[in-house]
């Protein structure tokens, strides 16, 4: 006959949440900074943006807590306007705005600029939102 | 890219949009307004003449083989984007614009009723290019006004799931 050791039910999860945790670590989470990141690389070149730091300073956190592991990617500042698109707007100094215009090498003073203008604004990516839909698709598959 | 019938079906079913809840605002089709053409189209729109409602077929098609035959389930999105200014967001302090928003709340009631006028439809399953939908759902909805002064926005994809009869 075998006698269960009376914590058994605690190394049970123990368990459960190591093989869990590890796998985030080394397999899960990296494959869903991979899933955005191709389609961070393919918006950035249809774009002709310079936003390699998007793909590149992406940072991945597992933690572990008593019941649960939670996994953290973090995109850096300003991700969410080319992830969400910014519309065309007007932008309004106080009182008024300098800056150097490339175009006509010359710093400029305004009131205001109509921002996007001629670019029609950043359109949006949806890099990790639809990363997000595929991960779980694969993870729930 | 969703199928863009999609955008045309839950602009159709915005039409049924409740005044008594929230004004209606201006409906854009952006799968044509983004595009580099714009003779004669709507790239942009004023927020302060109107607060505006746009819908996109830009989230992915995600797509899965079942069967041994076989046949495609699939998961369709269209992404739904709420503008509005505020409506003190004039030129001269004291001055106000034609259209806008009060204020939070009633950003929020534009939200809520654009949500509800879709969701009442959820169970009209709709179909599109060999394609039966037996779901309806809204998800990932993000509300990115926290950071401005004047201007609202919220963003949310309206999801369907179906099935495609592959010929």
């Amino acid at each position: 006959m075998t006698t269960l050791d009376s914590s058994f039910e605690t190394d049970l999860r123990e368990a459960v949440l190591d093989s869990a945790e590890a796998r985030l670590r080394a397999e899960l989470g990296p494959r869903l900074v991979g899933l955005a990141r191709d389609r961070w690389e393919a918006y950035a070149s249809r774009n002709d943006y310079d936003i390699s730091h998007i793909w590149e300073d992406a940072e991945l956190e597992v933690t572990r807590e008593p019941d649960g592991v939670t996994l953290r990617v973090e995109w850096p500042e300003l991700t969410a306007l080319f992830e969400f698109g910014v519309s065309p707007h007007t932008i309004e100094g106080d009182p008024v705005l300098r800056f150097y215009y490339e175009r006509i090498g010359e710093v400029v003073y305004a009131t205001s600029v109509d921002w996007g203008s001629e670019t029609g604004g950043i359109p949006e990516s949806r890099a990790i939102r639809d990363a997000l839909r595929q991960f779980r698709r694969e993870v729930s598959a | 890219m969703a199928d863009h019938l999609l955008v045309e079906t839950v602009l159709d079913w915005l039409g049924n949009w409740d005044e008594n809840n929230a004004p209606q605002p201006v409906l854009i089709d952006r799968d044509d307004a983004e595009s580099q053409s714009f003779a004669g189209r709507q790239v942009a729109w004023d927020l302060t003449e109107d607060n505006v409602l746009s819908v996109a077929s830009t989230p992915e098609r995600q797509t899965e083989a079942i069967g041994t035959e076989y046949d495609h389930r699939v998961e369709d999105a269209v992404s739904v984007r709420i503008e509005a200014a505020h409506q003190d967001a004039a030129d001269f302090p004291g001055d106000s614009i034609a259209a806008g928003v009060s204020g939070a709340g009633a950003f929020q009631n534009l939200v809520d009723e654009a949500k509800r006028t879709i969701l009442t439809e959820r169970t009209s399953f709709p179909s599109a290019n060999g394609v039966d939908y037996h779901t309806v759902l809204i998800e990932g909805e993000q509300n990115l006004a926290a950071e401005q002064k004047d201007y609202y926005r919220y963003d949310f994809d309206v999801v369907f799931r179906g099935y495609e009869t592959l010929p």
